[in-house]
């Protein structure tokens, strides 16, 4: 097996990916150290939270208008 | 000779493997911001309707539009999970993201019609933050 050969045939192209691959990694560093369960895991309790706020004003509103508050 | 081939084939994969990741957790956190926007608006109609200058017909037409935006968002936070884990292709989120976008649009137009001037321009300094949002997924989505 010639090792060097191969070596000397991936050179070229680990050279062309290496911006790329440098590019990547500084990309996904500078996202924070969360990964993507832990956000959505934080997010849909969130939005639950926001339903039950949104429904509870939306009904109050609702009986201010009833009742001439408006 | 086959090692030349498998060996490119497989950095390739393992790029493509990092960039799925890297976009489904900026999408994931733009849901996020989304949904810390719709919570910092309802505070905020809460406040202007204490302050007497948004009336509770104006602030149902925006409960009604936030309602569908949460609605939006957390089923577009649902696919960014399956995206993550390969049950739905980034053309099936750019279709959750049109949803999303259709909600956002709604809700600009509610706020649009805020009568005091002051509330109006306070609502929308609110909705510029979640249009910041939205604008990430436009970036990653808007050419799926």
């Amino acid at each position: 097996m010639d090792y060097i050969a191969i070596l000397k045939a991936l050179a070229p192209l680990v050279i062309d990916l290496a911006p790329l691959v440098a590019q990547m990694i500084a990309s996904i560093s500078a996202q924070g150290g969360k990964d993507i369960d832990t956000i959505i895991a934080e997010t849909l309790p969130q939005l639950d939270a926001n339903e039950a706020k949104l429904l509870a004003d939306l009904a109050k509103e609702q009986a201010a208008i009833a009742g001439g508050t408006a | 000779m086959k090692r030349k081939i498998i060996a490119p084939l497989i950095l390739v994969m393992v790029i493509s493997a990092a960039c799925d990741t890297s976009q489904a957790k900026k999408a994931a956190q733009a849901s996020q911001d989304i949904s810390t926007g719709i919570n910092l608006l309802i505070e905020t109609k809460r406040d202007l309707l204490a302050q007497g200058i948004l009336t509770n017909a104006e602030a149902i037409q925006i409960d009604k539009a936030l309602l569908d935006l949460n609605s939006a968002d957390k089923v577009f936070a649902q696919g960014v999970e399956q995206f993550k884990d390969g049950k739905m292709s980034k053309a099936e989120l750019a279709r959750l993201f049109t949803s999303l976008n259709a909600a956002v649009r709604e809700l600009n137009d509610h706020a649009a019609i805020v009568q005091n001037e002051k509330a109006r321009a306070t609502i929308a300094s609110v909705t510029a933050s979640i249009a910041i949002a939205l604008g990430v997924l436009q970036g990653m989505l808007g050419s799926a």
